[in-house]
């Protein structure tokens, strides 16, 4: 076997992706049209907003913090923007989406500064600061949905790109929200591997005194990894509207849980500096498929936490005891016959 | 960190010393104080009430219990996101037993009570198992080990209800979430008792030492003979322990059991902690910090209530304090720096 | 090695620098120089101002007014970090400072990038860079392996590496050696070498007096914030230097002991695949048996078999007449086994914990009764007599171990055991990272708790630790004993030929015999 071939299998990749095929087959093995392209867009369509939020928790990880308050960002910017569009009419979803990033982005701004600058824990301070935002939601929507959104965002959110009419009816094709998922893994990967800004936060995210020593501004750093996630969640929050082409304040109440699950079980450490954009999208997928699986197999959804639960245990058990083998390889003497 | 006290002659020294040694329980007691003579004055005649501390004593016990168990995972620098998903586990296992003997009818309301609080405890006590095992045997990290665990117990749970409610438990089984002694809530008796225990537990005994020790270094503690698998499996069981009792208040006093009941209180429990003086990363805190924490989240919820402001608006009060409170920390600790170099 | 036509007039001079803390003046008037194309070793005890020295090299710390630091014949009253890698003054830390999730080309090049023009990576300039770094200092690599997958002498060469790419005028290493095996040191040695033919100075920074003598051309010693003396090495002996680095007479006597009498531990052909092979030994009362051999010559894993922390496949351990089999630390202390190990900070301590927590921590239980109550007072009492017995300074069982000296620290572990009472008593590097005087009174505290009738076992890779105190001293090699000699014949050479493979001067022999004994 070559280096690289051998190097490839070793990566954290690999295992996720054993995993994946495993319940790609036993899905299918359920139901046949599980493989069908058109179940294949449906799925990603669907987790398409899990998609992009956790490309923004996968950079926060990746500096060793964590945001408890995604879940609370994403409801923040579907209420702001449900609300402006519903009471105003105004439609142009280029600025309604960069108006989701903006308030996305501010939220993650002020994350960003409670913990660079205040030098919070970034568990404490994104709780608190889902917790207001909670509140100031339930205070604000008393938790009615917002209805009778535009009819250009309903439209937006069911656009399918190359389509053409389906077997059993309907249009197959991309849905917009796949693609929007692609430019969020695109931009994200870009940024952490071409970007001297990304490899800074990947630098900082392995060391922080090396990265200080170097002359890396760590708050800085810091903050603008909150930001990004920020504005991944609006971009996802505005996605989400378009899906469900309605409101519900409390769709994200502990999605958090999710999306640092599917970040997770994608391979980033939550110490920090390790993890990857591939493997975030093979986490993402494996929540997806699980619960496309089990509703293929009509099977209750409600096996869908214990199974993934289970994945999740397994997942970073098997990590575990693969780190533990692989440190023990470390300490080995080479030991030879006495007399050589 | 400081447990050590040699009986200073009277309780005036004590309590100086008290302060000196402890300026952030103080800090707590001062703000708590503060808070009940501003609701006082905010609401004359309503908040100083033997009603409305009676509804206090309802209402704060199943959380106060919670962010107890909360706390001792803290200590060790660990986080139990799993501590409400087996709460409701435990109590939903329990209710089904006790409402499928109470419609077969042959036993006394006694024996069902005991044997669905017996079943309740049980299977907190595996839960915790399970969280110890990961934690302690197979090294995963806390957080990630109860965020599947937290999936996990939920989906069970789920796949019990089916998403809905059980009840039709014994008449007297109400009793525990809503009955009186002389005045005083039950819950808040069992909260007392609960908080005696906890504190004995973790202040006074090898095992709370260990605690501490083990939050402040895991391996260095194991190389001192310490079994520290042990001693982490049952904080964690000790964690699900609170959980369930707290589960069996819970369902009590809403005389039925749901899955998601209490679902927010996981979050409430860590930001209780971390306002009691508990350290995120472990190795410090004391099980009285959280419950002063408790006790003034308690006061701020029911005095907001009482003078009319939406309980939402607790909510973000709420957040604000964690906040604040943990950016004090740091300008003090930076002021303490300073002044030791 | 002699200083030859490279060393040249001083490129970095500090003339009268002063650097005071609140309270503490941690440099007082210092002058001191490096030339380029030499190697100056640093000196001094912990404490006695070298790491502030290198901080304001290194422009982390500014000194206090009057002084003057003077850079290539500029002078500054003190430097920026910028400014001071400008000039070429580059640190490489204890920890290196690598980055251990990014790749070795990424660490070697990463600043650099971040210097250059643009917001982009380029990958193809950053492979350019390492590759010509590595084979600047002649060593070839994977260039794609991530850091922390690197031993420690290849994190060390990436540092290096680093530091070239800087353009390194002034390279300042800081006790470069503290992990190395004598194999990776003498490689080590070689590159420094190199590195002052090729005109750069270095500043070196060890506790290890041999090597100071075998890579240096001058030494510098300062001891509590002042400048002692500099000389070059030809001016300078063994006892000299400790005299000035103690300030007083240090004798390097040996203290061994009467020998033991009664055999304790018998240790029966252990095993355990890729740590060690077929291991045997015995040990008596009241004996100091050394264990040395190279780094990776599987010490440590040997005596962690003994305290339950790595379990042998094959073999038998007998403790005074019974066999064990201790599967974690908690058996091995319930047997009598103790073992201070190799990091007093990570595995030894709870930092952030008191003197008196630690200290009991062991026997805590046995303050505990029937209700699981702990007696506070009693355990104050023992802690108080525990600090008294070996002289723990503060002696306040409340003080944070953190804010401890390393000496004191490291007395403090090993009081945590002597409070079990233990039968045998294992010290892994005891004395690492101590300064002088605290390493002697170290040894002699190991030697008196022999005397008074313990069995100790003592793993060092410093060969005058392992003589001073051994009365019997077995050699590991490659996972085996290579033999087991009587301290009073043990001289370093004959330590050392078999430690290495082949031995150094066909030394084997004999040692196959005191195997055999």
């Amino acid at each position: 076997m070559s280096n690289r071939v051998k190097q490839i299998l070793k990566a954290r990749e690999a295992s996720i992706v054993i995993m994946l095929a495993v319940v790609m087959v036993v899905a299918f093995l359920m139901n046949n049209t599980f493989l069908s392209f058109e179940n294949q867009m449906d799925v990603i369509k669907s987790n398409a907003v899990l998609g992009i939020a956790a490309m923004g928790m996968l950079v926060v990880i990746l500096t060793g913090g964590i945001d408890i308050s995604i879940g609370g960002q994403l409801a923040l910017v579907t209420v702001l923007t449900g609300q402006l569009m519903k009471e105003t009419g105004f439609d142009n979803l280029i600025v309604i989406y960069l108006l989701g990033i903006v308030i996305g982005g501010l939220i993650g701004l002020l994350n960003g500064l409670m913990i660079s600058h205040l030098s919070l824990p970034p568990i404490i301070a994104t709780l608190g600061m889902n917790t207001i935002i909670n509140g100031f939601l339930k205070y604000y929507t008393n938790g009615a949905w917002i209805n009778q959104l535009p009819q250009k965002i309903i439209d937006f959110g069911m656009i399918k790109l190359f389509s053409k009419p389906g077997e059993v009816g309907g249009q197959v094709g991309v849905p917009i929200q796949f693609i929007l998922f692609l430019v969020a893994m695109i931009l994200t990967w870009f940024m952490l591997r071409w970007t001297k800004l990304g490899r800074s936060i990947m630098a900082m995210g392995g060391n922080r005194v090396s990265a200080e020593r170097v002359g890396l501004n760590n708050k800085n750093l810091t903050t603008f990894a909150y930001v990004f996630s920020g504005m991944m969640a609006g971009l996802a929050a505005i996605t989400y509207t378009s899906i469900m082409k309605s409101v519900d304040p409390n769709a994200f109440i502990g999605y958090e849980m999710n999306v640092i699950g599917a970040v997770v079980l994608g391979g980033a450490l939550l110490s920090g500096g390790s993890g990857s954009v591939l493997g975030t999208f093979l986490g993402v997928m494996m929540f997806a498929y699980i619960s496309n699986g089990l509703t293929l197999a009509r099977i209750s959804t409600y096996w869908q936490s214990i199974i993934v639960g289970i994945i999740i245990l397994l997942v970073v058990s098997f990590d575990m005891v693969k780190l533990h083998r692989e440190t023990k390889r470390m300490t080995k003497v080479d030991i030879v016959p006495i007399g050589d | 960190m400081e447990k050590v006290n040699n009986n200073p002659p009277t309780i005036g020294d004590r309590v100086i010393q008290g302060i000196r040694k402890d300026p952030r329980m103080v800090f707590l007691a001062l703000v708590l104080i503060g808070l009940i003579v501003l609701m006082s004055i905010l609401a004359p005649g309503r908040f100083l009430t033997v009603r409305n501390f009676k509804n206090m004593g309802f209402q704060m016990a199943e959380f106060g219990i919670l962010a107890i168990g909360m706390s001792v995972v803290i200590m060790t620098g660990g986080i139990n996101l799993s501590l409400v998903s087996s709460s409701m586990l435990g109590a939903i296992v329990g209710a089904y037993l006790m409402r499928a003997l109470n419609q077969a009818g042959t036993m006394s309301d006694w024996s069902i009570i005991l044997i669905g609080i017996a079943s309740i405890l049980t299977v907190s006590v595996l839960c915790g198992l399970v969280n110890g095992f990961f934690v302690a045997y197979v090294g995963v990290v806390p957080m990630l080990v109860t965020l599947g665990t937290q999936t996990v117990f939920n989906g069970i749970s789920l796949n019990i209800t089916r998403g809905s409610g059980i009840s039709g438990f014994p008449k007297v089984f109400q009793k525990i979430g809503s009955g009186t002694l002389f005045d005083i809530p039950y819950t808040l008796l069992i909260y007392i008792v609960v908080i005696l225990i906890a504190w004995y537990l973790v202040q006074k005994t090898p095992w709370g030492v260990h605690v501490y020790m083990v939050g402040g270094n895991e391996k260095a503690t194991r190389y001192s003979g310490v079994n520290t698998k042990k001693v982490l499996t049952l904080v964690y069981v000790f964690s699900a322990v609170m959980a369930g009792i707290a589960g069996i208040l819970m369902i009590s006093r809403y005389n039925s059991a749901k899955a998601d009941y209490g679902s927010s209180y996981t979050m409430m429990a860590i930001a209780a902690t971390v306002l009691g003086g508990t350290d995120i990363n472990g190795g410090s805190g004391k099980v009285w910090g959280t419950v002063m924490a408790v006790l003034i989240l308690q006061v701020l919820s029911s005095g907001f209530n009482i003078i009319g402001i939406n309980r939402n608006i607790t909510d973000i009060v709420t957040g604000l304090i964690l906040i604040a409170v943990l950016s004090i920390n740091h300008f003090t600790s930076k002021e303490k720096i300073r002044k030791s170099k | 090695m002699s200083q030859n036509e490279n060393v040249s007039k001083p490129y970095l001079r500090l003339k009268n620098i002063s650097k005071t803390f609140p309270g503490v003046k941690a440099l007082q008037n210092i002058d001191f120089d490096v030339r380029l194309g030499e190697v100056h070793a640093l000196i001094g005890e912990n404490g006695a101002g070298k790491s502030t020295l290198i901080k304001i090299l290194a422009g982390v710390y500014k000194p206090d007014a009057g002084g003057i630091l003077e850079v290539d014949g500029v002078e500054y009253p003190s430097l920026t970090t910028k400014e001071s890698m400008h000039h070429g003054i580059i640190a490489i830390y204890q920890d290196f400072s690598l980055f251990p999730t990014l790749s070795v080309k990424e660490n070697i090049a990463f600043s650099e990038q971040m210097d250059s023009k643009g917001w982009l990576m380029n990958w193809r300039e950053v492979e350019k860079t390492a590759r010509q770094a590595l084979d600047n200092l002649g060593v070839k690599g994977d260039l794609n392996i991530r850091a922390n997958m690197l031993s420690t002498a290849k994190q060390q060469l990436v540092a290096i590496a680093r530091a070239l790419v800087y353009d390194a005028k002034i390279l300042i290493m800081d006790e470069p050696t503290s992990a190395l095996s004598s194999g990776e040191v003498d490689a080590l040695f070689q590159i420094v070498n190199k590195l002052r033919d090729q005109g750069m100075g270095i500043i070196f920074i060890s506790h290890k007096l041999d090597e100071l003598f075998r890579i240096s051309d001058r030494m510098t010693v300062l001891r509590d914030g002042l400048k002692i003396a500099t000389a070059p090495k030809s001016e300078m002996t063994r006892k000299k230097l400790i005299s000035l680095m103690v300030g007083r007479e240090v004798s390097d006597e040996r203290m061994l002991g009467e020998g033991g009498s009664d055999v304790v531990l018998e240790v029966k052909n252990i095993c355990k695949k890729g740590n060690f092979e077929d291991v045997s030994f015995t040990l008596k009362k009241g004996e100091i048996l050394g264990i040395t051999g190279l780094v990776g010559a599987g010490r440590t894993e040997t005596i962690q078999a003994l305290f339950g922390l790595n379990e042998p496949d094959s073999g038998e351990i007998w403790l005074e007449g019974k066999k064990i089999s201790p599967k974690s630390p908690a058996e091995a202390e319930k047997l009598g086994i103790a073992f201070v190990p190799e990091s007093r900070q990570t595995e030894g301590l709870i930092l952030q914990q008191n003197v008196e927590n630690n200290i009991t921590l062991p026997i805590l239980e046995k303050f505990a009764n029937k209700l699981m109550r702990i007696d506070f007072k009693k355990r104050r009492t023992r802690a108080e007599e525990l600090i008294k017995q070996l002289d723990v300074r503060p002696n306040y069982p409340h003080m944070e171990t953190s804010k401890l000296s390393g000496g004191n620290q490291q007395k403090i572990v090993i009081a945590k055991w002597l409070a079990t009472n233990p039968k045998i008593l294992i010290v892994d590097e005891p004395t690492n990272g101590i300064d002088v005087g605290a390493k002697t009174e170290i040894h002699k505290l190991l030697r008196s708790l022999a005397d008074q009738g313990m069995a100790v076992i003592m793993v060092s890779s410093e060969l005058p630790e392992i003589l001073a105190v051994s009365d019997r001293v077995l050699v590991m090699r490659q996972g085996r004993v290579s033999a087991i000699v009587d301290g009073a014949d043990a001289d370093q050479e004959l330590l050392m030929s078999h430690s290495v493979q082949g031995g150094l001067h066909g030394h084997d022999k004999k040692g196959q015999e005191a195997h055999h004994e």
